[in-house]
């Protein structure tokens, strides 16, 4: 079977379980509550991830052995729950600050950047370096999450949702061209989970009802991201123009410009959100065939052919 | 019988007394080369530019331990090298090194049969090969040298490295080659 027809059958099972589960939140019809419906997305966004990954053969391993099985075993159960917990009880939401500090150390667990697996001294990186660095990202998660919900909480989330698929599907493509591919297969089950719930009709109708399919969302673009960057050879240029680029949703939010129709405002931002992702996802292709040139008289074939060859 | 008993004490004084020697590494001269199938048409070669180790020669005490850095990985296409360094591969980042440590050796003719656990990418699985050599010289004076020599297959997938079979193949032919210096 044609791998491009198999990741389309991912992406498709992994957004419907996401659809079904999220709609499911929405019970009773006639009296839906928001807070149900932000957490059954986030738990539909994370069983979603889940099929997908094993249509794709990419189920992850128990005990976790490396950054995908943390993310997938690990970090997104860890945000479903909080999610769940700050939908029922809104003083429960600065759990979120917790996951936000524990990410970083979580996903680069076990890793030559925090353990001696080279010998004594082999770590990358000293104490200091560590904390600032996982100090760094804690800072830079929770913030966009912030912004995010924010965001979300003045339309009805379906923007930010919008703004996240887009984010991921760059990240999917720039992170495979970054010699990380299945890296990138992930990234396109998110975007099709985030992209096709923002696009399901009746889901998100109050500003609260799309916070747990943001906060898992979020929390798994940085995932990525940081996978791409520290396990793969993505740049962090890339990985800041993607990991932000949502955050440009917010530009036609601002006073002054929320007088503009609101359909208006939607494609502005779908456009700004678009701009740093191309960018990141055209410079990855052009280093990526650099490096390709090494042979100039060779005609290499693509990971598709790879994956295709039977 | 007292002309017997004074050649065999002779013969005892005389004779090497047989001990473990102990070697380094050279990395100079260690090779450790693999190649895979091409989407089953040719092979493609590699290898690994970061080799250590110690081992000790004293027949079946003898023990091995080689180290190799998993980033020195070298196909002669920068391209490929990093994809073989990323989570699709070696994942180098979270398994930096391929160990062998021996577990029991044999001596065989022409060579040693050793056994012992091979870990590569967080998997380890016992192995037995034959080293081939353990002829001894001096080079540069002074500096006593042996030199062993092996060649094994081993499928990938059973140590978690399961992409992109068959276009490269799950079959991993490895060669090899090393000299150590005395201690």
């Amino acid at each position: 079977m044609p791998e491009r027809i198999l990741i389309l059958k991912a992406v498709a099972a992994a957004f419907a379980v996401a659809a079904v589960l999220a709609l499911l939140g929405r019970w009773p019809w006639r009296a839906p509550r928001p807070g149900r419906v932000s957490a059954m997305s986030a738990v539909g966004v994370g069983a979603g991830l889940l099929v997908g990954c094993r249509l794709l053969s990419l189920s992850p391993h128990w005990p976790p052995q490396d950054v995908h099985d943390r993310w997938l075993f690990v970090l997104v159960p860890a945000v479903v729950l909080v999610e769940i917990l700050a939908a029922s009880v809104w003083l429960l939401r600065p759990l979120r600050a917790i996951i936000a500090a524990a990410a970083a150390p979580i996903l680069l667990a076990a890793s030559v950047y925090v353990e001696d697996l080279a010998g004594p001294g082999s770590r990358e990186w000293s104490t200091t370096t560590e904390i600032l660095v996982f100090a760094g990202l804690a800072v830079v998660l929770v913030a966009n999450w912030k912004a995010l919900d924010t965001l979300a909480s003045r339309t009805n989330g379906r923007p930010v949702l919008l703004s996240l698929g887009l984010a991921s599907a760059g990240a999917a493509v720039t992170i495979a061209l970054s010699s990380y591919a299945t890296g990138g297969q992930a990234g396109l089950l998110l975007a099709g989970v985030l992209g096709g719930l923002a696009l399901t009709p009746f889901l998100f109708f109050d500003p609260r009802s799309a916070s747990g399919a943001i906060g898992v969302g979020v929390v798994s673009l940085f995932a990525l991201v940081v996978g791409g960057r520290f396990f793969g050879e993505l740049a962090t240029t890339h990985a800041a123009l993607l990991f932000f680029a949502p955050m440009l949703a917010w530009l036609p939010e601002l006073p002054g410009i929320r007088r503009i129709d609101w359909r208006l405002r939607i494609l502005a931002g779908v456009v700004l959100v678009v701009i740093p992702v191309t960018v990141a996802a055209t410079q990855a292709m052009s280093a990526h065939d650099a490096r390709g040139k090494a042979s100039p008289n060779s005609v290499e074939g693509s990971r598709d052919d790879y994956a295709n060859f039977k | 019988m007292r002309k017997g008993f004074i050649v065999v004490a002779a013969l005892l004084v005389l004779a090497p007394v047989a001990r473990a020697q102990h070697y380094a590494v050279d990395p100079a001269h260690a090779g450790v080369n693999f190649r895979v199938t091409h989407v089953g048409l040719s092979w493609t070669f590699g290898r690994f530019n970061d080799v250590s180790g110690e081992f000790t020669v004293d027949g079946a005490n003898s023990t091995f331990a080689l180290t190799i850095k998993a980033d020195s990985v070298d196909t002669g296409n920068k391209q490929r090298d990093g994809h073989l360094c990323s989570p699709d591969f070696f994942n180098v980042k979270q398994f930096p090194q391929i160990t062998f440590k021996s577990t029991a050796v044999k001596p065989v003719e022409g060579g040693l049969d050793v056994t012992g656990d091979f870990t590569m990418h967080g998997v380890t699985k016992p192995m037995t090969f034959t080293l081939k050599g353990g002829n001894t010289a001096e080079l540069p004076k002074g500096v006593k040298r042996t030199g062993y020599t092996t060649e094994l297959v081993l499928k990938r997938s059973e140590y978690g490295m399961d992409k992109m079979i068959p276009g490269a193949g799950d079959d991993v032919h490895v060669a090899i080659s090393f000299e150590g210096t005395a201690k």
